[in-house]
């Protein structure tokens, strides 16, 4: 059984993703030690600063994730090709576990910078918005039975949120939010010493990202695959339809 | 004042005044002085810097990177039991073709249909 190893085999594990898991599990702990060792302390905001480092690099990988849902599941509904709406699936999954983390250390940040836990900031709010139209496209997504025209429609919900994730980006320069923009065009910049502490935590979450999310396309063609040996099984009475 | 200082003469009545006087400014700087038997909260307190009024960042930064691991294993725990899950529909599927197999098996050996 495991003498024929094909590139779709799904009991091979890709040398790239072994590569991707190493990489993860080698640059956390410099990325740690860099924020919290070799960063300077701030200010104005003192320890709590350093929250930055990896709030900032989850919110835009956040981004990124999602926006790639938008273009997957684009290419899903021009292509019908089940590999897409797997691709679309896993890149929402991976943006929402990112969305979590933003959400939870965002509000952590802010009772330090502004007293206050939230404020409908626009950037806050649209990416609240955008959070919640993936959330609604994974709770569609997770309805069991849902069928061709379901995951379809999930399609056009995932193309809807990529196109709020501009807004996102510009809310802060157009409506003039209390968000900070320190590490944008308009802002002023980071501190020398800060710098290899969010580079080297923005390289160790997009890797992670990058990791979770080839495991978990993995996983879906794998179930997409044994869909269809059910329902193969079940047209040919060799199992209970459930 | 009058019954308290008996004195009719007309010089006495602006020391009167300026006594009533001093004693309606000073009582509330007396009264202030006393310690009171109220709660903390109900007090005025001196500080000496404004590190009372600073949020304690130490606990904030604590929490956002619990938080961030804990986001993070639970997404990979759903992926080890999408896996599990995977393996049983597999482990599943493969004793119905097992059973296929013997199905044919007879049928072959019998040379006809169950």
């Amino acid at each position: 059984m495991y003498s024929n190893r094909t590139k779709d085999d799904p009991s091979r594990i890709p040398r790239g993703l072994l590569l991707t898991a190493g990489a993860v599990v080698l640059l956390l702990p410099a990325a740690l030690y860099a924020i919290f060792v070799h960063a300077p302390v701030e200010r104005t905001m003192g320890v709590a600063q350093r929250i930055f480092y990896f709030h900032v690099p989850c919110a835009m990988s956040m981004e990124y994730w999602f926006f790639a849902c938008g273009l997957c599941s684009a290419v899903y509904l021009c292509k019908h090709d089940e590999r897409w709406d797997a691709w679309a699936v896993a890149l929402a999954e991976v943006g929402m576990m990112f969305f979590a983390c933003v959400l939870t250390t965002g509000p952590l940040w802010a009772r330090k910078a502004w007293g206050v836990w939230w404020t409908w900031d626009p950037r806050l709010t649209s990416t609240l918005v955008v959070g919640m139209i993936y959330f609604s496209y994974l709770v569609l997504r997770g309805a069991g039975g849902i069928g061709e025209s379901g995951k379809r429609f999930a399609a056009g919900l995932a193309i809807v949120g990529a196109l709020n994730i501009p807004i996102i980006k510009f809310s802060v320069e157009r409506w003039r939010g209390t968000h900070p923009q320190v590490i944008t065009g308009k802002g002023g910049g980071i501190h020398p010493d800060m710098k290899p502490a969010l580079l080297l935590s923005m390289l160790t979450i997009v890797l992670l990202g990058i990791m979770l999310v080839w495991v978990r396309v993995r996983a879906e063609r794998s179930m997409q695959r044994l869909d269809r040996l059910e329902m193969d099984a079940v047209d040919r009475g060799l199992l209970e339809e459930a | 004042l009058t019954v308290l200082w008996p004195i009719k003469h007309r010089g006495y009545r602006w020391i009167r005044l300026a006594v009533l006087l001093a004693c309606l400014c000073i009582a509330p700087a007396v009264q202030s002085a006393e310690p009171q038997s109220g709660s903390e909260a109900e007090q005025w307190r001196s500080v000496t810097s404004a590190e009372g009024e600073d949020v304690p960042g130490v606990p904030l930064l604590i929490a956002a990177y619990a938080l961030f691991g804990i986001c993070v294993a639970s997404y990979i725990v759903r992926l080890v039991r999408l896996q599990q899950r995977s393996r049983q529909r597999i482990e599943r599927l493969a004793a119905v073709m097992d059973d296929e197999r013997a199905m044919s098996q007879l049928v072959e050996a019998h040379g006809a249909s169950p």
